[in-house]
């Protein structure tokens, strides 16, 4: 047996899904919205900005977050920021179908690298594929303060750069990793942050910053012009640690305006404890995190007008239905549901008010940021998402 | 070469999975070596499977020695064509089909061939699943599930992922319902008795009137979050060690926890099917050791899927709020807090979830299943003769429903 049978499968739901999408955009935007584009013709009913973007700013709607709980319809109420000040402005893609191992470090790098990764998602390793990032700095000359990555802490910490030949670290992002960053400036300092610096239920392995990291901690700190109490200040008052990842890309955006920033953000993946409401409200959360960068770029001079907007879940959830798993709480089965789903474009030089149908890869993105950035992602397998270039 | 399966690959096996193994060493030996690594780690297991995973098991291999040829030839081929890398089918699977499926895993997905694995086991399934019959009974099961208990209503409509597959009750009495349903369990049990057939689950302490029943006494088994305590926290404690040792990650920590068995901290338990099956909601199910609403869904799955009782009564109540993982995963902690409004949501959820794994069940249609809002008067009812997206005004009691449902 192969895989064909599975992918016929994967196609069939994919599609329904799209058709379930859209049909759900026409009802609940109600923007005359989400013109549905068969062909070129649908475009110049669309508006689209004059200049092309820029900047580039990915968000990946992390930790897996199912259709159900988004753009089905049932899942309406979760993304409310979404579907009524982002969807109206946006290209939406309604079938993104990640066809490669649906652990998060390994699904994120694929996604930074525009290749389907095969390393152990809990090995710390890096990608073996150039990752956008470095592709972006190599052709394009750019230093590493113009390209930054903030993501969770556990495990992800080597999605930067690849180990490909050639390439790696000394071409790779400036990474982030919030709460590790709050971990060390916190250090001997009275206020609780114990809240914010929880790891996921799946990898509850504890995180040991070293001396010599805090060191670095505060070199990064400094290069971030991240004012230490004002950011300790922010903590105190959030309660996720993806309102981190939320604080320092703001605060990025404020300082260094880089040209390239992705955010990976994991709230959602408390899924695995079992508690629905638990993710449910990571995904309102996640929801607001979305519409609060947007509107950052949107006030900030640096990025109005010259930035687009990626946003993405790495992969979905297992079905309610598939026996093999156990519905919401895990992405175990590689189901055609937890494979599908979904991705908004919007700002410089995206087409608003545009749903796209064709099944796209989440690998196609890296081709498709590369064409924007003016650089080649050369060892990349995905394919330029012509609708958005 | 892949290795064949031999005698001394069961050495270690404990006894009576040594003997069944045994027994059926020949047939076993048919098999593609995945297919013989998965059935050998449920075999493995043996001697703490219930009546119905050991009948399984049985018909399974009965069915491979009597299966028409060219039906198993048409499985076995699409086993044996998956694609492993040859380090992984170098590990001894017979002695050690628990890592090996665990390495194997890994690989599938490395290689892309999970889907071609997933479709494999698939047909394996329906395969088996047309030839299988209900090994306890053909009286259609009752699984009753309360949730909400100390949660407000709120404004979310309950059972909605529920409602377009049965009736919407708005104005039950629910007063007394815990020590009814209690009170039914007990009845049909003296009168449909059977090992393993009736269940209660409690994500709280257990209702007073079933205190008496803690094992299987009177024919109930009775599970609660509370007196599960000791077990929990000794799970907990594993899990403390691994996780802070940093020299292991979250896939050895799984492995280690699936490799163990019980110790004295279910020493009130004596049987030992029902003593591992205690630990493993603890040690396999995620997310059990920290919210009691999720070990109540998840020992309602495992009841459904491996012991096929004929009544379930599941009662979700609070869990505990979200906190720090370092925090949850303490074993001296401080009173909990609750999360009464989550609390009714994951219930919600929980319901759905069980009617799904109540289906999945041979003469799943048959079956009748309530779930209740327990401080309140809302439940919904699916059952053979119930309106499908119904709606009910009308005053009914508990009792009522499940009359209604027969």
């Amino acid at each position: 047996m192969n895989g064909v049978p599975m992918d016929i499968q994967l196609r069939n739901v994919a599609s329904a899904r799209s058709i379930s999408r859209r049909r759900f955009l026409w009802d609940v935007a109600r923007t005359g919205a989400a013109a549905s584009v068969f062909g070129l013709g649908a475009y110049g009913q669309t508006i689209r900005s004059a200049s092309p973007a820029k900047k580039v700013v990915v968000v990946t709607f992390g930790g897996g977050a199912r259709d159900e709980e988004t753009f089905a319809e049932a899942g309406q109420q979760y993304i409310p920021r979404m579907l009524g000040e982002l969807i109206p402005q946006a290209s939406f893609f309604t079938q993104v179908v990640n066809r490669g191992i649906l652990g998060h470090y390994v699904a994120n790098a694929s996604m930074a690298t525009g290749c389907y990764e095969t390393f152990d998602n809990f090995t710390p390793v890096s990608p073996a594929h150039p990752t956008l990032f470095e592709y972006y700095r190599r052709d394009r000359q750019r230093g590493s303060d113009d390209v930054w990555v903030i993501a969770p802490s556990n495990g992800f910490d080597r999605i930067g750069a690849s180990s490909a030949p050639g390439y790696g670290s000394k071409l790779g992002a400036t990474m982030v990793l919030p709460k590790q960053l709050l971990g060390g400036l916190s250090k001997g300092r009275s206020e609780p942050f114990d809240h914010l610096l929880r790891d996921s239920y799946e990898d509850t392995s504890t995180v040991m910053v070293s001396d010599q990291h805090a060191i670095s901690l505060v070199a990064l700190a400094e290069r971030l012009k991240l004012p230490a109490d004002q950011f300790l200040a922010y903590a105190a008052n959030v309660t996720s640690p993806d309102e981190l990842s939320l604080y320092i890309a703001q605060h990025l955006m404020a300082t260094l305006a880089p040209s390239l920033i992705w955010v990976t953000l994991h709230d959602i993946d408390i899924a695995h404890a079992g508690a629905y409401s638990l993710y449910t409200g990571a995904i309102s959360r996640t929801d607001r995190i979305c519409a609060e960068l947007w509107k950052s770029i949107q006030q900030n001079p640096e990025y109005n007008g010259k930035t687009a907007m990626f946003i993405l879940p790495d992969f979905g959830r297992d079905g309610d239905f598939e026996p093999g798993g156990n519905g919401f709480q895990h992405h175990r089965t590689g189901d055609p549901l937890s494979r599908t789903t979904w991705m908004l474009a919007l700002g410089a030089g995206v087409r608003e008010n545009v749903s796209v149908d064709r099944l796209i890869e989440s690998v196609d993105l890296v081709p498709t940021l590369a064409t924007l950035l003016g650089c080649n992602a050369r060892f990349a397998t995905g394919r330029p998402v012509t609708e958005v270039l | 070469m892949i290795r064949e399966l031999s005698p001394s690959d069961l050495s270690s096996y404990p006894p009576q999975a040594k003997q069944f193994a045994t027994d059926h060493i020949a047939t076993l030996r048919q098999l593609p070596a995945i297919l013989c690594a998965l059935l050998l780690k449920q075999i493995k297991e043996y001697d703490w499977l219930f009546p119905a995973e050991r009948s399984e098991l049985d018909k399974q291999l009965q069915w491979i020695r009597t299966a028409d040829h060219q039906k198993l030839e048409s499985v076995f081929s699409s086993f044996s064509g998956i694609k492993v890398s040859p380090d992984v089918m170098d590990m001894p699977w017979g002695a050690q089909p628990g890592p090996f499926i665990e390495r194997l895993t890994a690989d599938l997905w490395a290689t892309h061939s999970i889907d071609a694995f997933q479709s494999a086991a698939k047909n394996y399934g329906a395969l088996v699943e047309a030839d299988r019959e209900d090994t306890v009974s053909r009286k259609p099961r009752l699984c009753v599930v309360f949730i909400g208990a100390g949660s407000p209503r709120g404004k979310k409509p309950l059972f909605e992922k529920l409602r377009p597959y049965g009736t919407y009750f708005s104005q039950v009495d629910m007063a007394g319902g815990v020590p009814e349903m209690v009170g039914v369990l007990g009845s049909i049990a003296s009168t449909q008795p059977g090992p393993y057939q009736h269940w209660y689950v409690d994500g709280g302490a257990a209702d007073p009137s079933a205190l008496h029943n803690n094992e299987r006494d009177g024919e109930i088994c009775t599970l609660s979050y509370s007196s599960l305590e000791p077990v929990r926290l000794n799970v907990i404690n594993i899990m403390n060690e691994v996780r802070t040792s940093g020299a292991a990650g979250p896939e050895r920590l799984r492995s280690l926890l699936a490799e163990m068995h019980p110790d004295g901290d279910v020493r009130r338990v004596t049987d030992p099917v029902m003593r591992n099956f205690t630990f493993e909601l603890f040690t396999a199910g995620s997310g059990t050791q920290i919210f009691s609403t999720t070990f109540v869904q998840w020992a309602g799955r495992e009841i459904l899927r491996r012991v096929r009782p004929q009544t379930l009564f599941l009662r979700f109540q609070l869990r505990q709020t979200e906190r720090p993982m370092d925090e949850l995963l303490q074993t001296k902690q401080a009173l909990p807090v609750f999360d009464p409004v989550g609390s009714l949501l994951d219930g919600d959820m929980g319901a759905f979830y069980t009617w799904i794994n109540l289906q999945r069940l041979p003469g799943g249609a048959e079956s009748r299943f309530l779930a209740c809002y327990e401080d309140g008067h809302e439940a919904l009812v699916v059952a053979p003769g119930i309106p499908r997206g119904a709606t009910s005004d009308s005053k009914c009691s508990l009792r009522d429903l499940l009359q209604w449902s027969t």
